[in-house]
């Protein structure tokens, strides 16, 4: 039947994928040249290798019949798993982390390619569990799949390739029908933790006076009377429900747990985020506390977008980035590069592209055959959309600096090839979408 | 493709949608924010990164030339220097140290010198960080010759001040330096920046905002780092040289001068009354602004700093002693203005002269005899004036003499930090003393000592006063600002009257008489060998040692044989040197020059053949 043949493409899909990877080409060249137009990189054409056996790959996965990861899923995952420990064990130092894998310069980050693999496994368990999600407990099972390569990474340190499994993970149990107040309760409580995390710091470094009730975060004794109070009034509640069962006292148990889960995160997030990853934060609130230092990324970033106007500087006439004002260039801040030499109009189609593959992600979701199917697509989904929102939004300063690249455009194989075999999957769901 | 038909999974469509609306919220803020940025500020953002990258940096404009009054050679003017630069970050870590020691070697300094200009911390700076200036260019020609072994080694032109004769015009002309932090402070206002080069003392310092031009600046584009990547030369200001200046001093009167005094502590000037031009005008110690800017210039600049002497002090103008003898000129005028004694009246000078229980000698032990007021000036008898001042004259009229004269106030002059001198009366003695006017005070105020201190400028205009029957004109050092370019004067500066003395004329005529009359017949008539028709008078100031006295000689004497035109001389050598009785030889030097239009060594050439048998002081002579 020619309707099911497997060169039936949704080619709008591959059209925005090449038009990203093209564009990631042109900048990451634009990111090698100096003011001088002197060309002292070559990663554009390390890239173009990249790109060309990525190809293969991606058309590999795309003809590959997705049904059969259903079953593969699980021994992959725990594939990577072993890949990721390997990594932690004999993985390449590199600034700091030890993510890399691989011979000589050749080296690939099982980090990438492990968010694919625990989209797989989590869609699985998400197709046959989903009519006993509202248990908590099979939420927390959901949860802890994710939990495991999230803390590999973390050991690597990784905080921004794990942080991409957060909205992956409640996207992908929200959709598979999740209550929204389990989803709420993660990403409530995971506000409280960032927000009690960073204010000792903006305390004293952009307020710059004391505030009373900050005390309470720095005082040991004041946070266990803070906290036995919280887990006292919760008990109060949970007597409360038991002997009068009003719905009301769930509502209180359930701000109670919101509360003090963010105030443990809290904790544990200060002892645990280093200096530097702290002061990222902060210099997102307020990049002059440290110009020079924390805060140069965010003000030369947002400088050479700024200075792009409607049309730009023109290809290899960014004053920003060739005078290299803009660190990690072809990397995480290629979008100000792009920004600042194709302007506005740039920038608006490196959105008009993550749009399409968006919404067409979310229309093979709509259509796909099965449940498994449709939770890989809004999983990959999640992915993009975390990596392009926050990529992009440290460029303008609307984001606090995690180093996460933006798929197809930033340099780096691991990356690419990550992007292009998940399509490959939106690709082999979208071609298998009939049920025959 | 289209939802619901053939749908086959049982995901609900809701939360998708759910999580598209989510994702096209962000997304829409994220346009939105873009388009604030880039188009609604762009404009600022743009203006950022063009301040980011753009520096621009100073091009020192040359300063302007000081010329004499002749207008032919320049005083100071601009010697082409340079200086080398090293630029530590361009330089490979390990090569830095024998890179280094290299530039020591070719440049004769030591290593450690370099390293305390560019101390560890700044070996990752891309800016150039000057190691040495001052040199010829034969000096950087090893330095470029091995350029390429030396990276981060540049040098460039930096032109340094050059005083053609030396220290000859050291405390009129003055010399610059680096601007200080506390002299930035100041000036900030005024377009000086913190690598300024400004002036320090003399007429550099005095008109260092006509001098010094205006700084040009070059635009260039740097790297995050600093490094620069670009010049941008359509942009760049050219510097503008500064005005010239013309001095109304006179080159070869200047030299002859300085010589005449020779190394004595003291000062010499030579004033025209007929316009305030300051002709000459020296004092010693001097120093040579030269040596502060080449090799070990730091070393002999603390040198002169150090010279307890004052090396920097313009003593024409900042000395203030007691007139002495030289002071009898003033009590002569007011005894013959104010007609308080008949000029042929004698007094009879017995060697001594006793007020109360104080006893005032007389410098001839067993006294004048019989004396009027010509002879007195003449002969420098303190008695005659020690009985004008006390019982014919009075502490009143005397102060308001000497006060109309011009002592005790500035001139005027357009150098720095003249001093004023001070003329004490008995209101002044009260209230710094607490204490009452005395007789006796009278009696030393009437031959120039006691508390009374003049500059050696503010005698040269009491004689330019009776030069001039009473007008005189504001002492000035400088007589035109010209163009640096097209060399058209600018600013011409007239004479300007500085005061007219109350005294007649016909006073003023018998004072310069009786000035003539000294040289004639007085105390300098051994040394006064000059052919010139000259006055003056004679002063020596007793100090606490016997054998040190400060030595004065005021005088005129007409510019050239037969012409009306006077000059004024001032000569004072400080009780600091060996007693030498050097004023009135000085004096006898300096009007015979320029009476003969003479050299120094012609004029001691002619003085020699002239009056050999008499010129024993000229023994000791060059």
């Amino acid at each position: 039947m020619q309707e099911r043949s497997v060169f039936r493409i949704d080619l709008l899909l591959v059209i925005a994928t090449v038009t990203l990877m093209v564009i990631g080409v042109l900048f990451i060249y634009s990111s090698g040249v100096t003011a001088d137009g002197m060309s002292f990189s070559r990663e554009w054409l390390r890239q173009l290798v990249w790109i060309g056996l990525g190809l293969i790959v991606f058309v590999a996965v795309s003809s590959f019949d997705y049904a059969r990861l259903r079953d593969l899923a699980p021994h992959i995952f725990v594939a990577i798993l072993l890949v990721l420990v390997g990594t932690l064990l004999f993985g390449r130092v590199e600034r700091g982390a030890r993510r890399w894998v691989g011979i000589g310069d050749l080296g690939v980050q099982p980090s990438e390619f492990a968010k694919t693999v625990t989209i797989l496994l989590l869609a699985r368990f998400l197709e046959r569990r989903r009519h006993s999600l509202h248990n908590p407990l099979t939420f927390a099972a959901a949860m802890g799949i994710v939990l495991v390569p999230v803390g590999l990474i973390l050991l690597q340190p990784d905080l921004g390739t794990a942080l991409v499994y957060v909205p992956i993970f409640l996207v992908m149990t929200y959709t598979a029908g999740a209550k929204p107040s389990y989803v709420l309760f993660i990403l409530l409580s995971g506000v409280i933790m960032v927000v009690l995390t960073v204010l000792p710091a903006w305390e004293s470094l952009i307020h710059g006076a004391e505030v009373p009730v900050i005390s309470v975060l720095r005082d040991q004794r004041l946070l266990m009377v803070v906290i036995a109070g919280l887990a006292a009034a919760g008990l109060l509640a949970v007597i409360g429900l038991l002997v009068i069962k009003r719905s009301y006292f769930r509502w209180i148990i359930y701000g109670i747990a919101v509360a003090l889960t963010g105030l443990a995160g809290s904790i544990l997030g200060r002892r645990v985020l280093r200096e530097y990853q702290l002061m990222r934060l902060i210099v997102f609130l307020d990049p002059n506390v440290d110009p020079r230092g924390a805060g140069w990324h965010i003000i030369q970033s947002v400088t050479a977008v700024g200075s792009g106007g409607i049309a730009g500087k023109g290809w290899l006439r960014g004053t920003q980035s060739h005078l290299q004002y803009l660190p990690e260039q072809s990397t995480d801040f290629i979008f100000s590069i792009l920004a600042e030499e194709w302007g506005f109009i740039g920038a608006l189609a490196v959105f008009a592209c993550f749009s399409i593959i968006i919404i067409r992600g979310l229309l093979i979701s709509a259509k796909a055959k099965d449940d498994f199917a449709s939770l890989v697509a809004i999983g990959i989904v999640a992915m993009f959309f975390f990596h392009s929102a926050v990529n992009i939004g440290m460029a303008i300063g609307v984001m606090p600096i995690t180093g996460i690249p933006l798929p197809f455009v930033s340099y780096g194989g691991s990356s690419l090839w990550n992007g292009l075999i998940a399509v490959g999957l939106l690709m082999s769901i979208y071609h298998r979408r009939f049920r025959y | 493709m289209s939802l619901g038909r053939n749908r086959s999974n049982s995901i609900p469509t809701l939360r998708l949608i759910v999580v598209g609306a989510v994702i096209g919220l962000v997304f829409f803020v994220y346009v939105g924010t873009l388009f604030s940025m880039q188009i609604v500020d762009g404009y600022i953002y743009a203006l950022r990164a063009e301040q980011v990258t753009r520096r621009s940096t100073l091009i020192a404009a040359p300063r302007g030339n000081i010329y004499d009054r002749n207008v032919t050679t320049p005083i100071a003017t601009n010697r082409e220097s340079f200086a080398v630069d090293i630029n530590p970050a361009e330089i490979p870590r390990e090569q830095i140290d024998t890179v280094f020691a290299s530039v020591a070697e070719l440049l004769g300094m030591s290593v450690d010198e370099i390293h305390r200009r560019i101390p560890a911390a700044r070996l990752g700076v891309f800016q150039p960080i000057e190691v040495k200036s001052g040199l010829s260019f034969a000096a950087i020609l090893p330095v470029a010759e091995r350029k390429n072994g030396l990276p981060g080694v540049s040098w460039r032109i930096k032109p340094v001040r050059y005083y053609v004769d030396g220290e000859a015009f050291a405390h009129v002309v003055g010399y610059v330096g680096d601007i200080t932090p506390e002299e930035l402070q100041v000036l900030f206002n005024r377009g000086y920046t913190a690598d300024s080069v400004i002036g320090k003392a003399g007429v550099e310092l005095q008109y260092d905002e006509l001098l010094r031009g205006r700084p040009g600046r070059e635009f260039r584009t740097v790297d995050a780092q600093g490094r620069r990547v670009a010049e941008d030369i359509q942009n760049s200001i050219p510097p503008e040289q500064g005005n010239d200046i013309v001095l109304t001093l006179d080159r070869d009167i200047q030299l002859l001068t300085q010589k005449a005094l020779g190394n004595r502590v003291g000062a010499a000037l030579v004033l025209d009354p007929a316009t305030g031009d300051i002709l000459s005008m020296v004092s010693y110690p001097r120093y040579d602004a030269n040596l502060f800017y080449s090799e070990g210039g730091r070393a002999y600049f603390a040198d002169v700093s150090l010279d307890p002497r004052g090396s920097f002090i313009n003593r024409a103008i900042q000395a203030q002693e007691s007139p002495a003898s030289t002071f009898k000129v003033l009590l002569t005028t007011a005894i013959l203005e104010n007609d308080a004694f008949p000029v042929d009246r004698t007094v009879n000078c017995p060697g001594y002269y006793v007020v109360g229980n104080r006893v005032f000698h007389c410098h001839k032990q067993y006294g004048h005899g019989d004396v009027s007021l010509f002879d007195a000036l003449a002969e420098s008898c303190n008695v005659y004036f020690y009985t004008m001042g006390n019982e014919y004259l009075g502490i009143e009229p005397l102060v308001d003499y000497t006060r109309i004269m011009g002592f005790g106030e500035r001139t005027g002059i357009d150098l720095p930090n003249e001093r004023a001198g001070l003329v004490p009366s008995p209101e002044w003695k009260e209230r710094v003393f607490a204490d009452g006017w005395r007789p006796g005070d009278t009696v030393n105020f009437s031959i120039g000592q006691g508390f009374l201190q003049v500059t050696p400028l503010q005698l040269a205009d009491m004689v330019a006063a009776i030069l001039n029957r009473g007008v005189v004109y504001r002492p000035r050092i400088v007589k035109e600002i010209r163009d640096p370019v097209t060399g058209t004067v600018v600013e011409s500066r007239e004479p300007e009257v500085l005061r007219t003395v109350a005294i007649s004329g016909e006073t003023f005529d018998l004072v310069k008489q009786a000035m003539e009359g000294v040289v004639l017949d007085g105390t300098p008539q051994v040394v006064m060998t000059t052919n010139a028709p000259t006055g003056g008078k004679t002063g020596t100031s007793e100090t606490a040692a016997e054998e040190r006295k400060h030595s004065w000689y005021i005088g005129f004497t007409p510019r050239s044989p037969g012409s009306d035109q006077y000059v004024v001389t001032v000569v004072w050598v400080d009780a600091a040197n060996e007693w030498d009785w050097w004023g009135p030889y000085a004096t006898n030097i300096i009007v015979h020059g320029i009476y003969n239009s003479l050299s120094y060594a012609e004029t001691i050439a002619d003085l020699r053949t002239r009056h050999n048998p008499w010129l024993w002081y000229g023994r000791g002579l060059p």
